[in-house]
């Protein structure tokens, strides 16, 4: 689990949009390999995020509660 | 008497890199879909000559839910705690989009212009990615009911009712990724039919707890419980079996147990054994990219020792036994007939 080898990346050409890539001539190859065929390594700390774009992550919340309580002193039997 | 009321309005949206590898070799330049340096401008995704692929979740959901308890507190040996809620959920619109622009330049060799999306944030009618699009809503409304005889201080028993009303609507799209291959026209969409079913079950339970000392009890009790059904993702009914829908959940419970408390107070020390027969358990597994539900029959056999030592102040242990002899009975792809599966688990 800790190799290397496992932190290699997916070969593009088996991704839908790397397959389409290929036929169309823009990447007929794997992309997330060097011109020496060697896959690239995803980062071993996987607290850090690889990424080609600022990611966003956005949310937002409202809630409105309400809780009344009734109680009776009435004891009944 | 209490109320509870609550309004929950949540909405999200995330941006992020769908591979999550910037690493990627330049594209060959292609004439008419890139530059000299093999650029390629997409509405979404920008102008790149590297293989990229983001995607952008998005959701907004509503939820009101209403309930009201009753509890009773009289001297004599009944007692009751009754109730009724209300929920109101809607989540409007769910949307999932992939995007790359390999999937761009693809739409425009082989359908043209008119079937990419220019905007972005995209409108859901490009054909130049994919989009699992759909609405949700569900209503539901429950009364329930616990009723207690106490005959002894130490005696009681315990009969609970409820009913159940779930009512749930969904309005699918279909993803229309490269439609124009199967002569779909530009900036349609493929919304389904609306799919609505409703579930009315009854549950309960019943028991009795007995305090035969002062430091122990013992309890028993038989309980039935229930998880509504619902719908499968479009895309993936039909293959593999899929069915549109799947049913409600059903769950029949033995159980009986002890509780101790201790050596004044000082340890604690749990027994129980329990009995579950499961019909039409809800499991899930993913299906073309999506994440379906099916049914099965299961068993669940099972004992329990829980203890907490407190010896001093300072000190806290905590030890758990559990024993488990499972087994379920699943459909076999491909056949008619089911495989029994059976597995048992200590665990400590």
């Amino acid at each position: 689990m800790y190799a290397s080898s496992s932190l290699q990346s997916v070969n593009s050409l088996a991704t839908l949009g790397g397959s389409f890539g290929a036929i169309i001539g823009l990447i007929p190859f794997n992309a997330y390999a060097t011109t020496g065929g060697v896959p690239f390594q995803q980062d071993p700390n996987f607290r850090n995020l690889d990424t080609a774009i600022d990611p966003r992550y956005e949310a937002r919340l409202t809630l409105l509660s309400s809780t009344p309580k009734l109680i009776s002193r009435h004891r009944l039997r | 008497m209490t109320s509870l009321t609550s309004y929950n309005k949540d909405d999200y949206f995330t941006f992020s890199d769908y591979n999550r590898l910037p690493q990627s070799r330049q594209f060959n330049p292609v004439p008419g879909l890139t530059n000299a340096s093999g650029v390629i401008c997409d509405p979404q995704v920008g102008c790149d000559n590297h293989f990229r692929t983001f995607d952008i979740s998005s959701g907004d959901t509503t939820q009101w839910t209403e309930e009201l308890r009753l509890q009773s507190n009289f001297d004599g040996p009944f007692n009751f705690d009754i109730g009724a809620n209300y929920l109101d959920f809607k989540l409007a619109p769910s949307d999932y989009f992939v995007f790359s622009n390999t999937l761009t330049a693809t739409t425009l060799a082989f359908g043209g212009p008119s079937f990419v999306d220019f905007n972005n944030p995209p409108d859901s009618t490009g054909q130049n990615y994919y989009d699992n699009r759909s609405n949700y809503r569900l209503k539901s409304w429950a009364a329930m009911g616990e009723f207690y005889y106490q005959p002894t201080e130490a005696l009681r028993f315990t009969l609970g009712l409820r009913y159940t009303n779930d009512h749930k609507e969904v309005d699918a799209f279909s993803p229309i990724l490269f439609g124009f291959l199967g002569g779909l026209p530009a900036g349609a969409v493929v919304e389904n039919p609306l799919q609505e079913v409703t579930f009315r079950e009854t549950t309960g339970r019943l028991g009795v707890d007995w305090h035969f000392s002062p430091d122990s009890m013992l309890y028993a009790f038989y309980s039935r419980g229930y998880k509504g059904g619902g719908f499968n993702p479009p895309s993936s009914v039909g293959i593999a079996g899929i069915n549109a829908t799947f049913d409600p959940e059903f769950v029949n419970s033995y159980e009986a147990g002890l509780k101790n408390t201790l050596m004044n107070g000082q340890l604690l020390l749990n027994l129980t054994a329990f009995h579950y027969d499961y019909k039409g358990y809800q499991i899930s597994r993913i299906v073309n990219r999506n994440s379906v539900n099916e049914n099965i029959d299961a068993t669940v056999n099972g004992a329990e020792i829980e203890t907490v030592w407190n010896p001093t102040h300072n000190w806290r242990f905590n030890g758990t036994l559990g024993w488990l002899d499972t087994s379920d009975q699943r459909p076999a792809p491909r056949s008619t007939s089911s495989i029994a599966r059976k597995a048992t688990r200590r665990s400590l």
